[in-house]
């Protein structure tokens, strides 16, 4: 897994309350699961992923993916795409449902809302300044991005 | 007012002082995530000798819609939840054991699987002795 400074911050980072380092312990938590391959629940179905951990966003061709991280609250995501199978690069951290000062992005609210189409949007071109000549896996088949312990939603 | 910043997770393991909500958060996560892994784990053995999900919904009193959902995320599970699903699988129990993270061998990392440089890299260790 590679990070952006944006959410290396956020699970490393200079916290600015309790709350803030608490969610940023938790996240780090779960990153690091994905880490040492420990099962991850996958959706390849946007906007319906539900409780999953890592879920494909709308376009599907586009290979955006978000990890989201439900637990403390506030909900958690971070958007990125995988650059070969079994490297995520995690580019965007936004809170889901409500905001909060130590996030840039959130919050995202309903999948239609222009915050999701923002950050997506945004999260492309991020990808674009820092890897030009690397394109995101594309597609919905979870075997070209993961080896092994993923259950498909 | 001014958050200061507390301590690193290897500090306060080292120091048992104040434990920083960060490393709360942390260890806790870590928890639910090992937990899910190793019953997930379960399920896919058990999977791959024909157990479904609506059979396990069936052994343990439960809708298949509430196993799914179980299954997707450890997000809200209870010490119930990983007895009901251990014992739903497999007929086993988890024994736990526990053991100080810093005492676990260093882990090296491919180059291309480095990722939080500073974070420990502790094996993952079976929950049940």
């Amino acid at each position: 897994m590679l990070l952006s400074p944006e959410v290396w911050g956020l699970i490393d980072g200079v916290w600015t309350s309790r709350a803030h380092e608490r969610r940023g312990g938790a996240l780090r938590a779960e990153l690091e699961g994905f880490v040492m391959g420990q099962e991850l629940s996958v959706s390849v179905r946007p906007r319906q992923a539900g409780d999953a951990d890592l879920g494909l966003l709308d376009p599907i061709g586009d290979g955006v993916w978000d990890i989201r991280s439900m637990d403390p609250s506030p909900g958690l995501r971070v958007l990125g795409g995988f650059i070969r199978k079994d490297v995520f690069v995690g580019l965007l951290p936004a809170a889901r449902s409500r905001k909060v000062d130590w996030l840039e992005w959130g919050p995202l609210g309903c999948f239609d809302s222009e915050e999701w189409k923002e950050i997506i949007r945004h999260t492309r071109l991020y990808w674009g300044r820092l890897f030009p000549m690397y394109p995101r896996v594309p597609g919905d088949n979870v075997h070209d991005l993961l080896s092994d312990k993923f259950n498909l939603d | 007012m001014t958050y200061s910043a507390t301590n690193s997770i290897s500090t306060d393991l080292e120091t048992l002082d104040r434990i920083s909500p960060g490393t709360q958060a942390y260890f806790r996560a870590r928890l639910k995530r090992r937990l899910y892994s190793l019953v997930m784990s379960k399920f896919r053995e058990a999977a791959s000798n024909g157990l479904t999900k609506a059979e396990l919904a069936r052994r343990i009193g439960k809708k298949p819609e509430v196993i799914t959902r179980l299954m997707a995320t450890p997000g809200n599970w209870r010490s119930d939840t990983v007895a009901d699903l251990l014992l739903g699988i497999s007929g086993e129990e988890l024994l736990p054991a526990s053991a100080s993270p810093l005492a676990a061998a260093p882990r090296n990392m491919r180059p291309q699987d480095q990722t939080l440089s500073s974070a420990p890299s502790y094996p993952i260790r079976p929950i049940a002795a």
